[in-house]
């Protein structure tokens, strides 16, 4: 049982890791969307984009956490039960996209921000002011792959 | 094909005519005027003080629309947050709306509503502080005026917290003064005064000690409960014709405020042009334009001016070597959508090509990997064409709408063969288990049991597009005659990472064992050409090679560019996953009796169409970014101006003529 309660840390973590990065993200970038907005409600949709975009870590970290619960059978049917060492396995497979979420989400927020500094200024910058953010999120997703691939090979 | 070629127009003509052929030009909209810096201009002397009239009427313009917005209850949607959408008037309308609003004296109703209003506003302010003022001694049955004016005594209204009323007492009487209570609260108690002038000091002194608030009533004279009675009237009626000014404002408004949007259009339209004067030449008697003008319009334009200006002269000419004409792109339908994105990243400069065709299937492709559902592809597509048929802004700013509706067919495509139908709902549900067998014949690879076969075919499709990139480099440099380029950096890259794909496919792939001899001697020898060529730029044969084995480093940055492409996969699947959450939400609240079925409804709704929105716009900047940084690094260079002639721009309105 000691395995399967590894394997829900390692969920656990995936999920949280991610959600903490992606809340302080948002919240920053949202922070700064609502000082403009209310001097320019007009950049509403603008805005809500580069709000939303630290918003993915949370994602792909709830995402690593369902993979983990589904391989674990702990949805419906018979939960399988994974040694001490797979459970390990698990755990430690979860932790690239709980830490590169947690950190990225944070600085993408940042950069959402700064952002917003641009759009403030210039509308018609939103498009690239939405890219670069996307720079940050690079390191999420192959945080998130390597879970993937790495989940992927574990056998139970 | 792509950027439109330019010509430079230049025109003189006599100064009587200069309104009239830049007001024709602005309704035209094809010619771009560039500032004429020189030392002998005459400018217009009037024309900065025709500008500032125009800003004078566009402020008031501002300000009364700004007022009336608040009355009229337009039926605004959601969509008006994110993009506001403009109201549809013909000619004819834009002509009738302005001449009523005049002759109705349109702007003078308007202001005076405005400001009976805020005199009302205020007037009721300052009634109700009277009222506050008053209320505490409402129990007073002697008017006010019996007691005040007196020669040698000063009276004093005023409220003390009760905690403090006996000492307060204590310490007035000491002063010959008088108190009486009129009114107590459980924490506050009003009272009033009776002093001697002269001693009307000292007492003031014990009120400040004890925060003493004095009511000053100097300017009431009834008893307090006539003039509470008398401030109540005055409310009421101010309150009626608050009302009266607000019907008519119901009836009127409208009318006045379309009126208004019309007329900021206008003059904002005159502003344009009249600043656009300040970029013209002139001499006493003349005047000269120069801009740009798409080589396609040139002679229809230049034909249309000449049969309708007598005294008009125009050259046209192909940009001079040193020039920098703006860019305009045209593309045919399938493409032209995808402007959109090369219009985020920057237009291609004037001696470039547009990017736009080469990346345009790359992008729906990854657009479409990275939201993998049949369903939202279907519903994306239809929203998009829904909107775009009934949206009512300009055509030019609704491509948006058509890329959406592009990627959203191929992104039907990319559903079915990955099994994404709402996730995985014919699974979920029984009731819809009939169409299981159909989307299971549909499915090549399902990238939640076979996560690595997308891994697959995303890095299949990252290596395929950098490797274009290079070849649209090199295709470049050849027509530039720079052929040393083209083969030693595009040529021999390109050999080099298709040999070494080949010869790590020849390895995994037992019946092409037999290639792996010659792959790999071909590898070796792109290497070595690599490390010959790429040093060439150095001086001494040391470090010739020393930095043709440097630049073999690169080939982490191409597998960087690659791995780069691994995010369709995690995009892929996030859509996935979270239909699948949804669905078993749904299976889990829908075992609830009664009410199940009503939660399961507004989860699934809420649920996948939260997924589709975060996804699709997700998919939007990645596939992006998959164009910007790892494909246009390979050769675009960009920093083009776009084309913006001198045209028609509204903030409010558009022509109904245009929609229609």
């Amino acid at each position: 049982m000691l395995g399967t309660a590894l394997a829900i840390l390692g969920s656990a973590l995936a999920v949280f890791g991610g959600g903490i990065g992606s809340s302080i993200g948002v919240g920053i970038a949202g922070q700064a969307c609502a000082g403009l907005l209310s001097e320019q409600p007009e950049k509403f949709g603008n805005l809500l984009l580069l709000a939303a975009l630290p918003g993915t870590q949370g994602i792909y970290g709830f995402l690593a956490g369902f993979l983990v619960i589904s391989k674990l059978g702990l949805l419906g049917g018979t939960p399988a039960t994974p040694e001490i060492f797979q459970g390990l396995q698990i755990l430690f497979a979860c932790l690239p996209v709980a830490i590169s979420g947690l950190i990225s989400g944070i600085h993408q927020g940042k950069v959402s921000a700064a952002g917003v500094g641009m759009v403030a200024k210039r509308a018609e910058e939103a498009g690239r002011a939405l890219i670069l953010a996307v720079l940050v999120e690079t390191y999420a997703i192959l945080g998130l792959l390597a879970t993937i691939l790495l989940l992927n090979g574990i056998k139970i | 094909m792509a950027i439109l070629p330019m010509l430079r127009l230049s025109l003189v003509g006599h100064k009587d005519e200069e309104e009239e052929v830049l007001a024709l030009l602005q309704d035209l909209g094809v010619l771009e005027i560039e500032r004429i810096n020189t030392d002998n201009d005459s400018p217009l002397e009037w024309l900065p003080s025709k500008i500032s009239d125009i800003n004078r009427e566009l402020t008031r313009i501002r300000s009364n629309i700004s007022f009336l917005r608040d009355f009229i209850k337009t039926n605004g949607s959601i969509v008006d947050l994110f993009v506001p959408q403009k109201l549809p008037f013909t000619q004819e309308e834009r002509e009738r709306f302005t001449r009523e609003f005049y002759n109705e004296g349109g702007y003078e109703t308007v202001e005076s509503w405005q400001s009976a209003l805020e005199e009302i506003r205020n007037s009721i302010n300052s009634l109700l502080q009277d009222k506050e003022l008053l209320s505490p001694f409402e129990n007073l049955n002697f008017p006010i005026r019996s007691i005040k004016g007196f020669r040698h005594i000063d009276v004093f209204f005023g409220e003390i917290r009760k905690g403090d009323l006996n000492k307060f007492v204590e310490e007035i009487k000491t002063y010959l003064a008088d108190v009486s209570i009129v009114r107590e609260t459980p924490q506050y108690v009003f009272f009033i005064v009776v002093a001697h002038k002269e001693i009307s000091g000292g007492v003031r002194g014990v009120f400040s000690k004890y925060n003493v608030i004095i009511f000053n009533l100097e300017k009431f004279s009834g008893t307090p409960r006539e003039e509470l009675s008398s401030i109540e009237n005055r409310i009421d009626n101010l309150l009626k014709r608050k009302e009266s000014i607000l019907e008519k404002i119901k009836q009127k408004g409208e009318k006045f405020l379309n009126a208004l949007y019309i007329l900021y259009d206008g003059y904002q339209n005159e502003l344009i042009r009249y600043e656009h004067l300040g970029r013209v030449a002139h001499t006493p008697n003349m005047f000269f334009i120069t801009g740009w003008i798409r080589e396609k319009d040139s002679q229809e334009i230049k034909e249309m001016l000449e049969k309708r200006f007598r005294d008009i002269y125009i050259v046209m000419s192909p940009p001079e070597p040193d020039d920098d004409p703006p860019v305009a792109l045209e593309n045919n339908s399938f493409v032209s959508p995808f402007e959109v994105v090369t219009g985020i990243y920057g237009y291609p400069n004037s001696k470039e090509f547009d990017p736009t065709p080469l990346l345009a299937p790359f992008f729906a492709v990854f657009f479409a990997l990275c939201l993998t559902d049949a369903v939202y592809g279907i519903i994306l597509s239809i929203l998009s064409l829904y909107l775009y048929k009934n949206l009512l802004i300009e055509k030019h700013r609704k491509k948006l709408l058509q890329l959406l509706f592009i990627c959203g067919l191929f992104t039907i495509g990319a559903g079915a063969i990955t099994g994404g139908w709402f996730g995985n709902v014919s699974e979920a549900f029984g009731f819809l288990s009939s169409f299981e067998p159909i989307r299971k014949r549909l499915i090549l690879f399902d990238p939640l049991k076979d996560p690595i076969v997308f891994l697959g075919v995303s890095l299949a499709l990252g290596f395929i597009q950098i490797i274009f990139g290079l070849f649209i480099r090199m295709m470049l440099n050849l027509k530039r005659k720079l052929y040393k380029e083209a083969i030693f950096d595009q040529l021999f890259w390109i050999l080099f990472l298709l040999s070494i794909v080949v010869t790590a496919g020849t390895l995994t792939v037992g019946s092409l064992r037999f290639l792996n001899k010659p792959a790999t001697y071909f590898t070796l020898i792109m290497a070595i050409a690599l490390v010959a060529t790429q040093g060439r730029h150095q001086k001494s044969i040391f470090l010739k090679i020393t930095s043709g084995l440097g630049s073999l480093y690169s080939v982490i940055s191409y597998l960087s560019d690659v791995l780069s492409y691994s995010r369709l996969l995690a995009l892929g699947l996030a859509t996935g996953v979270i239909a699948t959450v949804v669905n078993e939400l749904v299976k889990t609240f829908s075992g609830i009796p009664v009410l199940g079925v009503i939660i399961g409804v507004v989860v699934f709704i809420g649920g996948h169409l939260f997924n589709m929105i975060i996804n699709a716009f997700g998919a939007f900047v990645h596939s992006s970014r998959l164009q910007f940084v790892e494909f246009f690094g390979k050769f675009f260079e960009g920093g083009g101006r776009e084309f913006n002639p001198l045209r028609k721009i509204r903030t409010y309105t558009i022509e109904k003529e245009v929609i229609e």
